[in-house]
């Protein structure tokens, strides 16, 4: 903290000298200058050769008056360099507002190319904070002697020394490792799914697996960079130990269960499954699976279910999505009159349900007669659909749709009845009804 | 402005910035480092500390040590200055300077370890001294013409380090008074080092007869190359380039005897302790050898601001004033002041009183002069490598090296 302060007061003291005023007021001209001929030149709102025919030029088109202010501020530099021979600090900061306007064009090219989200959550959360970090320690870099400031100890933790080097790079390492494994994943995860044709659930397994692995690599790396010795680790292993055995043993076992869930497959993003608390018509889609949870996505009430990773392990699931195939078959009960007969009625239900949409034609749709019951002849026409998440509206339109066949062929759905015989042999029969 | 519309003017006017680039105004440069006098805000000044090439590291440590205690006593008494120093090899330390200045933020001082200043004055990177008729009283009156050019002052000198010779005391009992005993000595198989540096070999040329620097009369460089080619001649007397060698080569027994430098001395006495023994140089057919000087000097940054200025100045003449001068004299032990107001414990201290005894005797070397050297080495160090090697005789060098020394026709 000394030390930092001493860079602060340096700074406050450096920032008087006539050769720093100098090149701030230039910058602030160029700024000016800028500001003017934008307003003149008006970029971003005239139209572009080209603009319509090629997307990136369209999309590019909103870096134009920033990419003008670069320019504007490197010919200020280099004249200012040119008549009195000290514009580092001009150079430096045009050079690092060019980095700065680079990872925009980056966003901008990524965004073509990459999920939106997933480029957009790089950029907020990887980017620009590391855009600050490396801003600050460049600006450190101009006033000082950074290699001496990051190498210059800052704690000690069992008799090993911490420099502010690595207290940065476990903190920062740490938070990107956390924050900033998305696109890397993703683009391996793409590769890998051009080199082995994976499937949907598949690809999305591979790339939570891919984001493991870099946080696990990265991770083990900067222990080993800042080189935290083995009795520091043992400790901490000690420590986890313990809490493991008490507050966090739940914690690791969930995170356990969903390492494994992966590699197993048996859980993968994008699956559907039925879990055994539901009622078996509402099946969930797996959106995520995370370090302790995982989120399956409910369609009926568009709610979110967040189940620990280890439910998995103890109880039974049922999957349409599992290793044959994400076909799922439905059904419709439906009771016709004794008096028509079977065959007419299973031709009906079977060209009824081929004729609804979602309902694939091969498998053909069967129609089946179940039982005779009281009041009629129970059918049942079954089906089958492509995305197991439509099972419900699918029996829906299937069951109007037979609805109307039945209406328009006359067949009886009948009211359940009951058939009395009068017996003969008892008197009074009538009389004791 | 019709016809001809205000955007094409102002575009107009990055082309002609741009044409800017091929202009160079020293004049606006010298009135850019001249009005950073005139703003007096800040107070903290950096300072750069030149470490000396191959430095022992026990002698960097102390040099460290002192050069930081010495800014935490001038902190002490002036609270509100913050100084940080920097210490940065010498290979690398023009190109540092040259970093800082090109942002405009270059090191208020300097602390050099000799007094070569005249190259960063040419770069502007550093600027001259005024010292007023008290503040003077601090260096001794034989040295501040030294640090002049042109009039102006550019440095100012905080300690002298003497060129000596050291030796093994076990294998060499007693070490060679003059230039004839150190050949019989060799001769008697006792080996010797010697820095071929022309620098550290100007005690063996004005020794022998011919004087330097002297406009006015024309080097005779025969006498020194016939006894460079006499000593290569012994089998162990080695000629080293590389100060390295030589520390290493006295530490391990290579040599009974070596060409030294006052600030090798507290590594040596670690790595030897009392095997180790100082004296004076050889003395020459003309009289007692007069050893190399180097001054450690202090330069002021020409980006200053007014106030970092006077901070600079205020801390160089802290560290000259007597007090200071005596308690680091001391604490260092083999460099001589240059407050001349000082008394050191001479009789109980050899080392301090040899050193002394090295700087009176010593040749300190003018800004222009040392400036001129350093220049000429290289030109001049093929020729005494051809004489040292034997590949070509003194008679043939010595020529083209009096022509190459003759100092006067390049000033």
């Amino acid at each position: 903290m000394n030390n930092l302060s001493d860079i602060f007061n340096d700074l406050f003291s450096d920032a008087f000298r006539v050769s720093v005023l100098i090149q701030i007021v230039t910058l602030g001209l160029a700024l000016i200058f800028w500001v003017v001929l934008s307003k003149l030149l008006n970029l971003e709102a005239r139209p572009w050769l080209f603009e319509r025919r090629y997307k990136y030029i369209s999309a590019f088109k909103e870096l134009a008056n920033e990419l003008l202010l670069l320019f504007v501020l490197r010919i200020f530099s280099l004249a200012l360099d040119s008549i009195s021979g000290v514009a580092g600090l001009a150079f430096f900061i045009t050079g690092f507002y060019g980095l700065f306007l680079f990872s925009r064009f980056l966003i901008i090219l990524l965004k073509f190319h990459a999920p939106i989200a997933v480029v957009s959550k790089f950029d907020l959360s990887v980017l620009r904070p590391a855009y600050v970090i490396v801003g600050f320690l460049s600006v450190l870099s101009q006033i000082s002697d950074l290699p001496s400031l990051l190498a210059s100890p800052v704690a000690m933790v069992f008799g090993d020394n911490f420099s502010f080097n690595d207290v940065l790079l476990l903190l920062f390492g740490s938070y990107f490792l956390a924050t900033g494994t998305a696109l890397p994943a993703w683009g391996l995860t793409w590769l890998a799914a051009k080199l082995f044709q994976l499937s949907k659930p598949a690809i999305r397994a591979t790339e939570l697996i891919m984001r493991y692995l870099i946080v696990a690599i990265g991770f083990i790396s900067i222990l080993a960079i800042v080189g935290v010795n083995y009795t520091f680790l043992a400790a901490i292993g000690g420590g986890l130990s313990v809490g493991l055995g008490f507050g966090l043993k739940e914690v690791f076992s969930n995170f356990i269960s969903g390492l494994w869930l992966l590699i197993e497959g048996a859980v993968r993003p994008g699956d559907v499954l039925l879990l055994e608390t539901g009622n078996g018509e509402d099946p969930c889609e797996v959106l995520e699976l995370g370090m302790r949870a995982t989120t399956l996505w409910r369609d009926r009430d568009n709610v979110e279910l967040v189940v620990p990773n280890q439910l998995f392990f103890t109880q039974q699931m049922v999957t349409y999505s599992g290793v044959r195939d994400r076909y799922r078959r439905g059904q419709v009960l439906i009771g016709a009159a004794y008096r028509h007969p079977p065959e007419q009625v299973i031709a009906i239900l079977e060209a009824v349900a081929a004729t609804v949409p979602r309902v694939l034609a091969k498998p053909a749709p069967k129609g089946l007669l179940l039982r005779y019951d009281d009041s009629a002849i129970t059918y049942a026409i079954r089906y089958w659909i492509e995305d197991p998440m439509n099972g419900i509206s699918v029996a829906s339109a299937v069951g109007i749709a037979v609805w109307n066949a039945f209406s328009r062929e006359g067949i009886e759905i009948p009211y359940p009845q009951r058939v009395l015989h009068m017996d003969a042999a008892i008197p009074n029969a009538r009389t004791q009804i | 402005m019709n016809g001809f519309p205000p955007q094409r003017l102002l575009l107009g006017l990055l082309p002609l910035l741009a044409l800017l680039q091929g202009c160079k105004m020293p004049l606006l440069q010298e009135y850019l480092g001249e009005r950073s006098k005139s703003i007096g805000f800040g107070s903290t000044i950096r300072v750069l500390v030149e470490t000396r090439e191959g430095a022992d590291p026990l002698a960097l440590k102390q040099q460290k040590s002192t050069i930081n205690a010495e800014i935490r006593e001038f902190e002490r008494f002036n609270p509100d200055v913050k100084i940080q120093a920097r210490f940065i090899p010498i290979v690398d330390l023009e190109r540092e300077i040259k970093f800082q200045h090109t942002r405009g933020l270059g090191p208020d001082l300097i602390l050099l370890t000799n007094n070569n200043a005249l190259p960063f004055l040419r770069k502007n990177f550093i600027k001259p001294v005024s010292l007023n008729r008290f503040e003077i009283l601090s260096i001794r009156k034989s040295l501040l013409p030294l640090f002049k050019h042109k009039g102006k002052l550019i440095g100012i000198p905080v300690f002298i380090y003497p060129q000596l010779a050291c030796y093994n005391r076990l294998r060499l009992k007693k070490p060679p008074e003059n230039l004839d005993e150190l050949i019989k000595l060799s001769q008697n198989g006792y080996s010797f080092g010697i820095s071929k540096n022309f620098d550290q070999l100007l005690w063996l040329y004005s020794g022998l007869g011919d004087a330097l620097f002297e406009p006015k009369i024309l080097p005779s460089s025969l006498s020194f190359l016939r006894w460079l080619k006499l000593a290569n001649l012994q089998p162990t007397i080695s000629f080293e380039s590389d100060p390295l060698l030589l520390r290493s080569g006295l530490i391990s027994g290579e040599f009974s005897w070596i060409t030294c430098n006052g600030a090798w001395l507290p590594g040596l006495q670690s790595s030897m302790g009392d095997k180790l023994g100082t004296v004076m140089l050889p003395n020459m057919p003309t009289g007692n050898a007069r050893p190399f000087l180097s001054a450690r000097t202090w330069l002021f940054g020409s980006q200053s601001s007014g106030r970092q200025h006077e901070l600079a100045k205020k801390f160089v003449l802290f560290s000259v004033n007597i007090v200071q001068q005596r308690n680091m004299a001391l604490k260092l032990g083999t460099a001589a002041p240059v407050n001349p107001g000082i008394s050191l414990p001479l009789k109980t201290n050899n080392t301090l009183q040899l050193v002394n005894l090295a700087a009176e005797r010593g040749k300190l070397l003018s800004l222009d002069q040392i400036d001129w050297l350093y220049k000429t080495d290289p030109v001049l160090r093929p020729d005494l490598n051809r004489v040292i090697s034997g590949e070509q005789s003194p008679e043939a060098i010595a020529p083209r090296l009096n022509q190459l020394l003759k100092y006067g026709a390049k000033k």
